[in-house]
């Protein structure tokens, strides 16, 4: 709980010192990047450097190419919610280092 | 005629002009046969012009020659002017062994319209430019061409291209004619076609162009050249000099013709590819009630539409784009359900993670918004099996956004 409100202080303070500007302000943080690191079903870890301001679709989509996996068959979930394909990392909070979790399709019939 | 016949078969087999026209290539051997056969006798040089001649007669008498323009005499000064129209046409190609150097020097030259710029306009008009009745016709038919207002040019431009006087052997052809017809022009071509050796050797043509009037009926054409003193030996290599100049007995303009020429034509091309807009050439009742009514069908629609102009919500576009992905149903908080979801919901199937999500959140949804039930919070499937095969460490971050101790129910399914 610590860390996101120490980067949201950050945040507003970067904000402050690069411009008085009101409107600026959320556009101006909107160039940085970070790197999240998305975590499998076998713990498998794959880190993508996006910018915030990136929908989250694309990663998605790079993560199902990476891993040979169909596209529907995949669930990204952020703090066990799920996300959807419009969210970007600044939209959901993202932090440098935050993991997505990227589930399998779970199908009844004693696959567990 | 009848004692030249012979010859004329074989000097047609071998290229010379009878057969000229049909010509294209040039064709160094025969030229040179041609050159051996030539000799240089008198009888030869008088049976190769009554061949052109024959053959221009046969020509004419196969095509439906109307000639607009009238000359003074019989019909056989038409067929002068068009063996002069043939040979007309093969003077730029002789002229165009020309060093390149020349033909841009003349083609700078600004009223003093050279060959070389007349070519480079006039092929330049031909690619651009093809009209059915357009000048160049006169490849199919040089009567045609007379027909043409811009006739007057055609010997300068139309020649060009399409009669090869590329073969030594139809130059020669060429000029043998225009020599021997010196003595014949008294009793062919009733000197319609005056030849006049003594020009001074420059080597610029001048193409003087009369304006062209139906009723000028007196028109004299002039083909005034300077022939090398051999030309049957070495014709290929001094090309013939010659001059045209026509001129009408009502005295036209001759100032800076091919201006003229450029802007009649550019006047057509423009005529042409203008379209005039159909409201200002269609004026009947029936259209203007048409053009009515379109008009208040669009003012009704522009006042319809602003009527219904309403503000969508943000997401309105990803909600839209949404729906048009293949199989979705519905969605709540992201989890959504498609059609091979609610499939797996079939006899003797099983249940997918997703119709387990969706019915979870359609839980709390129904708690969140009727007043009364449970506060009710539910984890995805995932809780469980990440909890059991990875710890609680990666699961601790799960309930970060929710207060999991305010719920009265906790599923966990």
């Amino acid at each position: 709980m610590d860390s996101p409100n120490n980067s949201n202080n950050n945040n507003n303070n970067n904000n402050d010192k690069s411009s008085a500007n009101a409107d600026v302000k959320d556009a101006k943080p909107d160039t940085e990047q970070v790197n999240i690191k998305v975590i499998g079903p076998d713990s498998s870890e794959v880190m993508f450097r996006i910018k915030t301001t990136t929908k989250l679709s694309k990663l998605m989509q790079a993560y199902c190419t990476r891993t040979g996996q169909a596209a529907g068959s995949v669930r990204f979930l952020v703090d066990g919610q799920r996300i959807s394909a419009d969210d970007t990392p600044q939209s959901l909070g993202l932090e440098e280092g935050d993991s997505i979790d990227a589930m399998s399709e779970q199908v009844g019939g004693g696959r567990h | 005629m009848a004692a030249s016949n012979k010859r004329t078969r074989s000097l047609e087999s071998l290229g010379m002009p009878g057969g000229f026209p049909e010509r294209r290539k040039p064709n160094k051997r025969r030229a040179d046969i041609n050159g051996g056969l030539i000799g240089g006798s008198g009888e030869w040089l008088l049976s190769c012009v009554a061949a052109t001649v024959s053959y221009a007669k046969s020509w004419f008498s196969s095509t439906p020659a109307k000639t607009e323009i009238r000359h003074s005499g019989d019909s056989t000064h038409t067929q002068s002017a068009a063996v002069k129209e043939r040979i007309e046409g093969s003077q730029p190609r002789v002229r165009s062994r020309k060093s390149k150097k020349q033909k841009r020097r003349k083609a700078l030259v600004g009223h003093e319209y050279s060959q070389g710029s007349l070519q480079s306009k006039s092929r330049r008009l031909v690619k651009e430019y093809t009209t059915p009745s357009s000048v160049w016709s006169v490849r199919d038919s040089p009567a045609r061409a007379l027909e043409h207002p811009t006739r007057k040019f055609s010997g300068a431009y139309s020649g060009n291209g399409f009669y090869s006087a590329r073969s030594p052997a139809y130059s020669e052809g060429v000029s043998a004619w225009s020599q021997v017809s010196t003595e014949e022009r008294q009793e062919d071509t009733r000197s319609i076609l005056s030849i006049d050796s003594s020009v001074p050797d420059n080597n610029e043509y001048r193409y003087t162009f009369g304006e062209q009037r139906s009723n000028a009926s007196a028109r004299r054409f002039t083909f005034e050249s300077s022939v090398s003193p051999s030309p049957f030996s070495s014709a290929a290599a001094t090309p013939v000099k010659g001059r045209w100049t026509s001129s009408s007995a009502s005295g036209a303009k001759r100032s800076e013709p091919a201006d003229l020429w450029m802007a009649q034509l550019r006047k057509k091309i423009q005529e042409t590819l203008s379209v005039t807009s159909p409201a200002s050439r269609i004026a009947t009742p029936a259209y203007d009630r048409v053009c009515r009514e379109q008009n208040d069908f669009e003012a009704r629609l522009a006042q319809a539409k602003q009527k219904m102009a309403f503000a969508l919500p943000a997401n309105a576009k990803t909600v839209i784009a949404q729906t048009q992905l293949p199989g979705f149903m519905a969605e709540i908080n992201n989890v959504p359900v498609t059609a091979r979801d609610v499939d797996t919901l079939g006899d003797g199937k099983w249940l997918n993670d997703e119709v387990i999500n969706f019915y979870m959140q359609l839980i709390m949804e129904r708690s969140e918004q009727t007043p009364g039930m449970p506060t009710v919070h539910a984890f995805n499937t995932f809780f469980y099996s990440t909890l059991r095969d990875q710890g609680y460490v990666r699961v601790k971050r799960w309930t970060r956004r929710v207060k999991l101790f305010e719920k009265d129910l906790v599923i966990v399914p």
